[in-house]
């Protein structure tokens, strides 16, 4: 038996799903953050550039170069301590006016707010008391005055980097709520699109059990190239098996006529030639039942076989076979009891059996079949002798005859207990009260509707 | 009593019909199944022995074909095919009996007997007729325990009539099932038989229905 190399699909469309949602997700949420960066700066920019317009706006050069702002930019950040928001007008090095976050200013104390590149763009930089800042700055010549001022604005990218992490924080959770999501629906999905193929095993297995003849045509587009392809090897297999049995038939016509010839022939002769001639063709015609038998129920086709159809049909069989002695053949099958087999092989078995039973019975054989559970039960049922203590063990044994007198090869049990036994079945003789023979056979079985 | 013994095999039917004739038996053979319908539809045969492998046409669909045209002669169906999906398809089929092969002379005889007599309503292979009784298994005729000796042909007659008791035999039904088809109709071989046998049998035991035939009567 070769190796199962099994790999789930819904697995595997799980992990490539689940790769590609992280890998997707990831990249929606550096674009999204980066794009809110810009959108938070942009802000940023604008309040500061609102706020250095606002300060150009408010400073007067009242006299020979003395400057004044009037109003200060009313914004309460810039007058707290440390807080990172400031702004400065200085001419030179000179500083002229600053926000009280710088702290007060004194002369030859306080320090200059520079913003590197002197552009009119804000830009990042360690405002003094090491505060990464992001600041404008712009030199205005006032009206009246020679030289120019400089006017600096910063605010700390800590606001920006707090709103950034805010927003960060809240992509992620949605982002992995919607991952979520999406690998459940991915699975749920999974789960919808491989229903069909766990029917088209259901429907695989009931073909093989017998409950349907071929697949119908009700499956996805996709899925029916691979119900016709099942249903052609169904029809192969059958015809080989329908092959396979012709042959083993014409085989046995093939040999068990030239050995009923060789049988004739022998009867023509002194008894002490032509006894162990007979006795030789009887071997050979017993190995040949045996075997092919065997070889017949080897490749038999499992199918739902209706148990009554099949007793009633050996029961008629042998109301003829022994009509002579007017036996007495009652049947009481459950009508919905079903073999899990084949009907010929249950032929056999039944056949067999109730034959042997005709044989030892004195006035009547019953036949009772029921099913429990996934057990096919049969019993045989003569009111001959019984079996005698001696025969019980062997009598399902090949070759082992109850009476060497009465016609037969022996054998008919024994491919009985073969048969059943490669069906998982037993067969067995039971006690019963009151005398009489009973042969117990138990097979798989299904109680279920007759199909016709 | 006739039979009609249809088997493909030569060597086998040649053997058989040894056998059969040996048993006091009038056999006629056919090897094919277009022969056998024929025949077995048109002439009257005590039994058929049929084999099922046969060519032209199959012993099975020769068998439905005699049953559809109404015929009812038993039918004893020989073949190495025995499974019993063959015997059940067999007997529904219209089949009387069914034996497999190979097979003992012994048992196809008594088979063959057996068949006879119960499509002439007899269960046992004994019959009793007044004081008479005709053991048809071993073949003798006996009065009180005292055997008659009998030709073949004596009591192939006197075993037909036997079987038919009660039942009025003309001439030309005891020819056809008493001998072959060679047989020249119009001797009175019919006749120095049936006297012959009341020499030995007693003259009230068979009795004649003038233009009509033969009678064996019932006993009540």
């Amino acid at each position: 038996m070769t190796e199962r190399r099994g790999y789930s699909l819904s697995a595997r469309l799980a992990v490539i799903t689940s790769i590609w949602s992280a890998v997707a997700l990831l990249g929606i949420g550096l674009i999204l953050v980066d794009l809110f960066r810009d959108y938070i700066e942009q802000n940023f920019d604008d309040r500061i550039s609102k706020d250095l317009v606002a300060l150009v706006r408010g400073t007067v050069d009242f006299q020979r170069e003395r400057v004044g702002v009037f109003p200060r930019p009313e914004n309460p950040v810039y007058d707290e301590p440390f807080s990172g928001w400031a702004w400065q007008v200085r001419r030179g090095d000179t500083i002229i006016e600053q926000s009280l976050s710088l702290g007060p200013l004194i002369i030859g104390f306080a320090e200059p707010l520079r913003i590197p590149g002197q552009s009119t763009y804000p830009t990042n930089f360690i405002a003094p008391g090491d505060i990464p800042s992001r600041g404008i700055t712009r030199e205005v010549v006032l009206s009246g005055s020679s030289s120019p001022l400089t006017f600096a604005v910063a605010g700390p990218r800590s606001d920006i980097e707090d709103d950034l992490d805010y927003f960060s924080r809240l992509l992620i959770y949605s982002l992995a709520i919607f991952a979520g999501l999406m690998f459940a629906a991915s699975l749920m999905l999974t789960r919808i699109l491989l229903t069909p193929v766990t029917r088209l095993k259901d429907a695989v297995r009931a073909m093989r059990d017998g409950n349907t003849g071929a697949l119908d045509q009700r499956w996805p587009t996709e899925i029916i190239p691979v119900v016709d392809e099942l249903n052609d090897l169904n029809a192969y297999i059958a015809r080989s098996l329908e092959r396979s049995r012709n042959a083993t038939a014409d085989l046995a016509h093939a040999l068990k006529t030239p050995l009923s010839i060789i049988g004739q022939a022998a009867e023509t002769m002194d008894k002490e030639v032509s006894r162990p001639i007979a006795q030789q063709v009887d071997k050979i015609s017993r190995s040949i039942d045996w075997h092919l038998s065997h070889r017949r129920a080897s490749g038999s086709r499992h199918g739902r076989v209706h148990v009554e159809a099949v007793v009633n049909d050996v029961a008629f069989a042998l109301s003829r076979l022994f009509s002579d002695r007017k036996i007495e053949i009652s049947v009481t099958v459950e009508p919905t009891a079903h073999f899990i087999g084949d009907e010929e092989d249950l032929q056999e078995i039944l056949g067999n059996l109730a034959e042997n039973a005709c044989k030892w019975t004195r006035t009547s054989v019953v036949i009772e079949g029921t099913v429990l559970g996934e057990q096919l039960t049969i019993r045989v049922i003569d009111d001959g002798q019984g079996f005698p203590d001696v025969v019980r063990k062997n009598l399902f044994r090949r070759g082992v005859r109850l009476d060497e007198s009465a016609p037969g090869h022996g054998h008919g049990l024994a491919i009985v207990n073969s048969l059943a036994a490669l069906y998982g079945g037993k067969v067995e003789i039971c006690d019963l009260h009151g005398g009489g023979g009973c042969v117990c056979l138990t097979l798989p079985g299904i109680s279920a509707k007759a199909t016709g | 009593m006739k039979i009609l013994l249809i088997e493909d095999s030569g060597e086998l039917r040649a053997a058989l019909s040894r056998s059969l004739i040996s048993a006091g038996y009038i056999v006629e053979e056919a090897d094919n199944g277009e022969d056998a319908k024929h025949l077995g539809a048109t002439a009257e045969y005590d039994t058929i022995i049929l084999d099922l492998g046969l060519p032209v046409i199959d012993g099975m669909t020769v068998l439905t074909a005699w049953r559809d045209q109404g015929v009812r002669t038993p039918v004893l169906v020989l073949t190495a095919r025995d499974s019993w999906r063959e015997k059940v398809a067999g007997l529904r089929a219209g089949a009387d009996d069914y034996l497999a092969k190979p097979f003992q002379t012994e048992e196809l005889l008594a088979r063959v007997e057996a068949l006879v007599r119960r499509s002439k309503g007899h269960s046992a292979s004994v019959v009793k007729f007044g004081e008479l009784e005709i053991d048809l298994s071993r073949r003798i005729l006996s009065r009180d325990g005292a055997e008659i000796s009998l030709t073949a042909n004596e009591f192939r007659t006197i075993a037909y009539m036997a079987l038919n008791r009660g039942r009025v035999i003309s001439q030309s039904e005891l020819t056809s099932h008493l001998y072959d088809q060679e047989f020249e109709r119009d001797s009175n071989v019919i006749e120095v038989t049936v006297a012959r046998l009341r020499k030995k049998v007693g003259p009230a035991v068979i009795k004649t229905r003038r233009g009509l035939g033969y009678l064996i009567p019932t006993d009540d």
